[in-house]
């Protein structure tokens, strides 16, 4: 099923934009008057993709980094975590330690993909 | 993910920034294949694709310097080798990379600077020849 989610001119080339669609959270990128879909959640903490990068086809997650590929939503960097505080007591270090570990476990996934198309200057996405 | 993933993606967002530089990445596709994964893998590790021919020192300051691309840290060494340190990236008009070499940043400081130069011209002198006992020619 078909359903119109944009005009083309509502996402301008390098452009990404967020949708809900029947509870479905998605996104679309504008690469070079080419449009693709994908998850809107990042596939490694759900972080909003849309707040982050496009640049070419390489989509960044403004969380941890991540980076994917806007065209086949295949992972092209794992989020990358580890920092090191500097200066913080030892009970704040302790917890960012522990934070780490945790999220050190965390996999970064690929993203779902949809099929979008262009029909009459509107963008129709194939659910 | 796999490593050849990153590999493209690291020339695709690298090409561009070169460029603006007066680079381009080398025609020794060998080398190029090579340093990209060595930095694809030091990125896993570090989170930056730091350049996979220089120390990292765990000084933070030092070590952005050596971020890959790294040209503009290193500017006037570079321009003097035509090349960075890695011979990833060369001048636009070169076309033979094996002919570049490497050559460290403290002997281009040390062939430049006025004070040796003055030096040199000193010891050249026929002044210090007749001092040294040598003769003309």
């Amino acid at each position: 099923m078909k359903t119109k989610i944009a005009a083309t001119a509502d996402i301008a080339p390098g452009g990404i934009k967020a949708f809900e669609i029947d509870g479905r959270e998605i996104l679309v990128g504008n690469l070079d008057d080419a449009f693709y879909a994908v998850e809107r959640r990042c596939g490694h903490m759900s972080a909003p993709c849309e707040m982050g990068t496009l640049r070419g086809h390489i989509l960044t997650c403004p969380m941890h980094y991540a980076q994917f590929d806007i065209r086949t939503g295949k992972v092209l960097k794992n989020a990358f975590i580890k920092s090191e505080p500097e200066g913080l007591p030892d009970k704040f270090r302790n917890f960012f330690e522990h934070k780490e570990e945790m999220l050190e476990k965390i996999k970064t996934y690929d993203l779902k993909t949809f099929k979008v198309s262009v029909e009459d200057g509107d963008v129709m996405l194939d659910l | 993910m796999t490593v050849q993933d990153r590999k493209q993606s690291l020339r695709f967002l690298f090409g561009p920034v070169v460029d603006a530089l007066g680079y381009k990445f080398s025609p020794d596709e060998e080398l190029v294949d090579f340093c990209l994964e060595q930095e694809a893998r030091l990125e896993e590790k570090h989170g930056i694709p730091f350049c996979p021919c220089q120390a990292i020192t765990k000084n933070r300051a030092h070590d952005m310097t050596i971020v890959c691309p790294c040209i503009p840290f290193h500017r006037k060494h570079y321009d003097a080798m035509k090349r960075c340190w890695c011979g990833l990236y060369v001048h636009k008009d070169v076309t033979d990379p094996d002919r570049l070499k490497q050559i460290p940043a403290s002997a281009l400081e040390q062939k430049k600077s006025p004070q040796r130069r003055k030096e040199r011209k000193e010891e050249k002198s026929p002044q210090r020849r007749r001092e040294r006992g040598e003769k003309k020619g």
